[in-house]
């Protein structure tokens, strides 16, 4: 199954190079580079998701975000290069999905286009979204955790375990609070066992396990999941 | 951090209280000098006449007469014959006084009361003073009145003056502390609101400067992530293909950047060189066939030497140039020649859109973007472009313009006076 895309972008080289780095993801992209084009472009075609960016030749992206909202509920994910925050606050109140500031991975774009594609498509059944630091997505309602698309294979007390970390990214976590909310899965007694736990989740979900970037330990504290990933 | 109202105020009450002292001694010392009345003159003859005579010597009717009198002007009265021996009285005896030996003295102080001695025509003196004297104080409890409500009025009116210039050391505040929309309600025509309107006018100016500010370095964000991203992206396809286009496009990036970053610190040297650094000879024909060559202009031209700085002239003819492929040509044809007023004149000018009359000042604009412009962005980002020209040919003493095109696009000139520039090329051969 081949996702539309349509990129609307006045950067042209930027776009080509993301189309055909999204193609060989298995996404069909088009681009438009006006917002005048890029709007008649999406009323024509049946897109699935579309990728827009703040800044354009003929008008902002807001306005056209704005627009393409009212009339449908396609999900938009905004680019900007100004990276402000209120951009970033702007671009969801306007009904975007989610946001990306330039210089982006391309491999997180492709993540976060499958996140919004798979939200919307079970949009009315789930209320509780998904997290997303980089590539890697955390599912609460399938359970699932994907890094770059693939499937990482946690057990359920591994995934309740990143789920509470990264629930509370940014914040450190001692081993108490962890343990508590844990509490459902009785046979883990020992407080060790959740560096043991911690030890596996890193291995799937860390780029080198020895040195890791998204569960950092915090000596004498507990574990902090941290909201900056090096792409 | 209110003394300046206390103190206007407490100079004003000062003033008041020093008034009222001085009205008061004045008052006083008045009093204690000897007062000749006319008035007392007349009423000796007057009550020499209600008197026996001197010579009658019948105590009793002396007696009987000051009686009448003194009743009838409650004092106490007694008589003295010439020599001050007394004679009689009426009530309690009032001596007479050394000091008050004398025609029609009056003495206020230094006793129950105010003293009046007469001498008759006769040579007897009468002399009298009030039975029941109360000394009147009220012309003093007046100016004290007076002065309370002199002072109670004034006190809002010296408070609105330093209220306003509270809050105008509000507003500086505010202003001091970020908040670049503080500005004072202007009331009046005095000096507090010419304070204020300048106040404003300045405000508005640093309001103004860090709004356009703020936008060129977003615009510069802009400009600077874009190459960026495309690098990002760049490198994620060339780990799954190597391709040597990929890597053509980052060094190009690369460039783009190492250009916007230069343009960005020489606008910000530029803004604090107050003139150019005239150090070198340079060619401007040459330069400008050296930029043109690099973006793929038309050169056409004199020689022309001018003092100057490469790395203020080289950014100005490059973007001169650029501005021409960005807003939609792709021909570009610069022509350089000397005019009648020992200036150098750039001509350039792009088979593009054209610029409309309303954004021939726009243009001029940091990162600005052509609304005429062709949509599909060309191998740049916009940049700095015609500001930074605008900027630099305004130091060298200069300026650019834009001008009505001779043929369908757009047309730019830049002046640059040639002074301090040796005269020309061919005077070297």
């Amino acid at each position: 199954m081949e996702e539309r895309i349509l990129i609307i972008d006045d950067d042209v080289k930027l776009c080509t190079m993301l189309g055909e780095y999204l193609r060989s993801h298995g996404f069909r992209v088009e681009m438009e580079q006006t917002a005048a084009s890029g709007l008649e472009a999406f009323r024509q075609g049946r897109f699935a998701a579309l990728v827009l960016d703040v800044m354009l030749p003929d008008g902002d992206g807001f306005a056209l975000c704005r627009q393409i909202r009212a009339e449908s509920e396609i999900p938009i994910v905004m680019l900007t290069a100004r990276g402000e925050a209120t951009d970033r606050i702007v671009g969801l109140e306007l009904g975007a999905d989610d946001y990306l500031p330039k210089p982006f991975n391309p491999r997180e774009l492709a993540a976060r286009l499958g996140a919004v594609l798979r939200r919307a498509s079970g949009r009315k059944s789930e209320a509780r979204g998904a997290l997303l630091f980089g590539e890697l997505e955390i599912d609460p309602a399938s359970r699932q955790v994907l890094l770059g698309g693939r499937r990482c294979e946690l057990t359920g007390y591994q995934f309740d375990l990143l789920w509470a970390l990264a629930e509370n990214a940014g914040r450190v976590m001692s081993r108490d609070a962890l343990l508590l909310r844990l509490k459902g899965h009785d046979m883990e007694a020992f407080d060790r066992s959740i560096d043991v736990h911690i030890s596996r989740i890193r291995s799937l979900i860390e780029i080198d396990p020895r040195k890791p970037k998204r569960i950092l330990t915090i000596r004498g504290v507990g574990y902090l999941f941290s909201r900056r990933v090096a792409g | 951090m209110h003394f300046l109202y206390l103190r206007i105020y407490l100079a004003f009450v000062g003033i008041l209280v020093l008034f009222g002292i001085l009205v008061a001694a004045s008052r006083w010392l008045g009093a204690q000098g000897p007062h000749s009345h006319q008035f007392l003159e007349d009423a000796a003859v007057l009550v020499a006449d209600l008197l026996p005579a001197a010579d009658l010597e019948d105590g009793s009717d002396l007696e009987q007469a000051l009686a009448r009198l003194g009743a009838s002007l409650q004092a106490y009265v007694s008589i003295y014959d010439s020599k001050g021996a007394h004679i009689a009285s009426h009530g309690e005896t009032v001596p007479l006084l050394n000091a008050n030996r004398g025609r029609g003295r009056v003495r206020h102080f230094g006793g129950p009361g105010p003293v009046v001695s007469m001498k008759l025509p006769d040579g007897r003196w009468v002399v009298a003073r009030k039975a029941h004297y109360r000394e009147s104080w009220h012309w003093l409890g007046t100016i004290a009145l007076l002065s309370a409500a002199i002072a109670v009025g004034a006190y809002p009116v010296v408070r609105r003056i330093t209220l306003r210039l509270e809050n105008l050391r509000r507003s500086v505040d505010a202003l001091g502390h970020g908040d670049l929309s503080a500005r004072i309600e202007t009331e009046g025509n005095d000096e507090v609101s010419a304070l204020a309107s300048s106040f404003n006018q300045a405000a508005g100016r640093i309001e103004r400067l860090v709004k356009a500010h703020e936008t060129t370095l977003a615009s510069a964000s802009h400009e600077l992530r874009s190459p960026l991203a495309r690098i990002r992206v760049a490198i994620e396809l060339f780990s799954q293909e190597q391709r040597p286009d990929l890597r053509e496009n980052v060094v190009r990036d690369i460039d783009e950047l190492d250009d916007l970053i230069e343009d960005l610190l020489l606008t910000s040297r530029l803004r604090y060189l107050e003139k150019p650094e005239r150090k070198e000879d340079i060619d401007l024909l040459a330069l400008l066939a050296e930029e043109g060559a690099r973006c793929g202009a038309e050169i056409a031209g004199e020689p022309i030497m001018i003092r100057g700085e490469l790395r203020t002239l080289r950014p100005l003819l490059r973007n001169l140039l650029e501005n021409g492929f960005r807003h939609g040509g792709d021909k570009v044809k610069a022509v350089v020649k000397r005019t009648g007023a020992n200036e150098a004149l750039l001509s350039v000018e792009d088979n593009g859109p054209g610029i409309a009359e309303d954004e021939s000042e726009r243009v001029f604009e940091p990162f600005y973007r052509s609304q005429c412009a062709d949509t599909s962005r060309n191998d740049t980002g916009v940049g700095l472009g015609l500001a930074l020209v605008r900027q630099i040919a305004r130091h060298y003493g200069g300026d650019a313009r834009v001008c009505a095109p001779r043929g369908p696009g757009a047309r730019i000139e830049v002046t640059l006076p040639l002074d301090g520039a040796s005269v020309g090329h061919d005077t070297g051969l």
